[in-house]
């Protein structure tokens, strides 16, 4: 199948959406699972309550080996990093942070996803755009690659002096992560 | 071969042509693969989109003239029915300092390496929409250690 890049989003309630099926390199199930996948995401991201909440939406969707690859931090690896590593210093730093997806696609068990993040460092409102590609393996994901500009972030922690002691703990338990 | 299956071949064909374009740095050339109503959103820290076929060649000549020898060496490319996905390392040697919001970074003969993906969108046979996501943070700290 050679699916259209698609700027609608996926039912949230767990259903496929219904998508174009043709012939090539995706099959019928592959853009099931990549429409019931990119659901699960849009809805994870629209207005995450609190850490845990996000975590617990998203791990369902995750092999337990999951990695993380982003910019200017090292891999997050397996579902707790995912959680302790990754979500819980995020949200400690941007506890209003949100996502909306701007459009995405299938191709095999890839999926391309454009987000774009939105929140709060201080009172410095910031917005940054990333195209995540995710690998799927039996419907979940094994690997998630972020192209992603975080400069929108660092600027607005920056600009934002009451949020410094939590950003240098976040870069603290990253650097004793790779020490 | 299906129709969806000549479609993607066309597309598969325009994406050559149009990383050809870029890596021989031919701004005719690269033009001449959008539509007249073309976006190019590059999602990088102090950039703005651009829209129209006059303030993309505007914007991409930028871009030549800062980089005269990028390239774009594909990783992975991934075609759709009105789009292809082209994951590649950018490279290219600085012509001169860039100012990015008023500091002056870089300079002439520094050498960027950074990965990047563009999103392109075809419509009539041309691209319509390209956004670019790259590491615009790893690309500064090149340019920094270079000052």
């Amino acid at each position: 199948m050679t699916a259209a890049w698609s700027t609608s989003t996926p039912a949230t309630n767990g259903a496929a959406e219904t998508r174009p099926v043709a012939a090539g390199d995706t099959t019928p199930d592959q853009a099931r699972a990549a429409a019931a996948w990119v659901g699960a995401f849009t809805e994870g991201w629209a207005n995450p309550v609190d850490t845990d909440s996000f975590c617990d939406h998203f791990e369902q969707w995750f092999q337990p080996e999951v990695r993380m690859i982003q910019p200017s931090v090292r891999p997050v690896v397996g579902k707790r990093a995912f959680r302790e590593e990754f979500a819980r210093p995020l949200f400690d730093l941007v506890p209003d942070l949100h996502g909306i997806v701007e459009g995405w696609a299938v191709s095999g068990d890839v999926i391309y996803i454009e987000l774009r993040l939105e929140g709060t460092i201080g009172r410095r409102a910031f917005t940054m755009h990333t195209c995540d590609r995710i690998t799927l393996r039996d419907g979940k994901a094994i690997e998630r690659f972020a192209y992603l500009d975080a400069a929108p972030l660092l600027k607005a922690v920056a600009r934002s002096p009451r949020s410094w002691p939590k950003f240098v703990r976040t870069q603290l338990r990253s650097r004793r992560r790779s020490a | 071969m299906s129709t969806e299956t000549t479609e993607a071949t066309r597309i598969e064909e325009l994406a050559g042509r149009y990383s050809d374009a870029w890596n021989s740095q031919d701004l005719d050339a690269i033009m001449n693969l959008h539509t007249d109503d073309c976006v190019f959103v590059a999602h990088a820290e102090g950039t703005s989109p651009a829209e129209g076929s006059e303030a993309v060649r505007e914007a991409f000549a930028g871009y030549l003239a800062l980089l005269p020898d990028i390239n774009f060496a594909e990783r992975a490319l991934r075609i759709g029915e009105d789009h292809w996905v082209a994951e590649s390392t950018m490279t290219g040697t600085l012509a001169g300092s860039l100012e990015l919001e008023g500091e002056r970074l870089g300079s002439s003969g520094t050498r960027v390496e950074v990965a990047c993906v563009d999103v392109i969108e075809v419509r009539d046979g041309l691209v319509a929409r390209k956004h670019t996501y790259l590491d615009t943070l790893a690309m500064q700290r090149q340019l920094g250690a270079a000052r």
